[in-house]
This record gives structure tokens, C-alpha cells and sequence, in this order.
């Protein structure tokens, strides 16, 4: 079994683009075109900024992004946080019916994240906050 | 990101180029605050050169969008292409805006 690829780095907004320039890198490895990597890194992003804002508050804390190429049907990416337990995923769905005045601010990035990847599962393990995104090949 | 403003008649041409996610959508949303101040209320945002929008990115249009509403002023988006214009529907933003193909368009709507 090939042994995952990852990447970990500080929980910090500086990093962002370092975790998405390696996802990039990764998912064009793979094989992935460059709109199908687009959106994938999109789904990432989401979730990564997602961490980056909660999971470790004012302390210092790393995400770890890891690639897991075992399955021939999908490609898994997992983004994990060290944070205290949260699940990104039951935040509400937004409605996309209102308009302007009415449009919350917030709560469009897991909804995005949905759209862009094929499967999304959190798990809580180990003291840690497992964001499992899956991706077909 | 790279943002270039022009003005076209009474319009704030505001041209982004390159990817607003959440490091770099404070930098739009600062350009857009600092023409506001600067009496400006009519917009037309050039998305021609964007090339990826985040949900931080879609929360500054929506900001903007609100600013303006209270100022009975307009923005108009142009140029949205890919993964852009796919957020933007995905997302329902593609009704709140006004959206045109080019800022020629963008002028003449808004």
C-alpha cells in the first residue's frame, strides 16, 4: 500500500496557499485536469479556512493535508486539526432563495464543499478533528 | 490579486485579476471601501481575469452589494467565466447580482 503523502503546517492563514499550491500539485499528479483540480482545491480551501479560523482559537496549532491514493475508485483527501471537537458539516444549509438584504454574511463554504467533491465525512479521532473529502477518479 | 480602477462616465470600473479566496479578499474589499469613501457609488467589477472565487470572496461581493444598497447606489459584475461563474450560480449569487458578459454590457445595465 503506498504510504500517504501530507503536508503540515502551522494553522495560519499565511499557509493557506502553501497547503493549496502541494493540493494542486497532488491532485495534477494524479492526473486530475486543471478544472477538475480547481474545484477540489476550492472544496479544500473552504475547509482549510475553516480550521485555520476555529480549531486552535489564540493558540498555535498545525493541519495536516493528506493525500490517500488506495482506492481505485476515489481519491481521498484528509485535512486534520488538532482542535476541540468540531464538525463543520452540521452547520446549516444557507437559503439561497433570499435576496441581498436578507443573505446572511456567512455559512456558504460547506455548501460549496459539497457541490465540488463527490463525498465529505468528519470523524472525530484520537483527539482529532478528520475531514475526509473523496474524490472519483 | 491584482485590482486596476478606471473611471468610465459615472462608473468605478473595478478590474480583479487573479484569485480571491481569503487572504486576498480584505484587499477588494478595502479598494472597494476606499472609492466609497471617496463618494463613489456606482460600480461595475470586472471579473474578466478572475480566475477563482472562494466563499471569503463571495462574502465581500455580498458585502459591497449591501453597502451600495443602502447608498441606493449599483454595481453591475462582468466577465465571470469557469470556476468563477459556476460558484456564482451554485451559490444563488448569480441572482442577487446583476450580471453582464463584458463591461460594455456592465455599463449600459447599470
Amino acid at each position: 500500500m503506498p504510504t500517504p503523502v501530507q503536508l503540515v503546517l502551522g494553522a495560519d492563514l499565511n499557509n493557506l496557499q502553501k497547503f493549496k499550491d502541494f493540493i494542486n500539485e497532488q491532485l495534477i499528479k494524479a492526473g486530475f485536469d486543471e478544472s477538475h483540480a480547481i474545484k477540489v482545491e476550492l472544496a479544500c480551501d473552504e475547509l482549510l479556512v475553516n480550521s485555520i479560523s476555529y480549531a486552535y482559537q489564540d493558540k498555535k496549532g498545525d493541519i495536516t493535508v493528506q493525500f490517500n491514493d488506495n482506492d481505485s475508485e476515489f481519491f481521498e483527501i484528509l485535512i486534520i486539526d488538532k482542535g476541540p471537537p468540531f464538525n463543520p458539516l452540521e452547520a446549516e444549509a444557507p437559503d439561497l432563495d433570499l435576496d441581498i438584504d436578507d443573505r446572511p454574511v456567512g455559512g456558504l463554504g460547506i455548501f460549496l464543499v459539497r457541490e465540488m467533491v463527490d463525498d465529505l465525512k468528519y470523524t472525530r479521532h484520537d483527539q482529532c478533528n478528520i475531514l475526509t473529502l473523496m474524490v472519483k477518479k | 490579486m491584482e485590482i486596476t480602477v478606471n473611471q468610465k462616465d459615472d462608473f468605478t470600473v473595478m478590474a480583479v485579476a487573479g484569485r480571491m479566496d481569503a487572504v486576498t479578499a480584505p484587499q477588494f474589499e478595502a479598494a472597494f471601501k476606499e472609492r466609497m469613501t471617496g463618494g463613489a457609488n456606482k460600480f461595475v467589477i470586472d471579473l474578466s481575469q478572475l480566475d477563482y472565487i472562494s466563499s471569503a470572496g463571495l462574502r465581500s461581493m455580498l458585502v459591497m452589494a449591501k453597502s451600495l444598497k443602502s447608498t441606493a447606489g449599483v454595481s453591475v459584475l462582468c466577465g465571470l467565466k469557469d470556476v468563477v461563474q459556476e460558484v456564482f450560480k451554485i451559490s444563488g449569487f448569480n441572482s442577487i447580482f446583476t450580471i453582464c458578459a463584458t463591461v460594455e454590457d456592465a455599463l449600459q445595465a447599470g
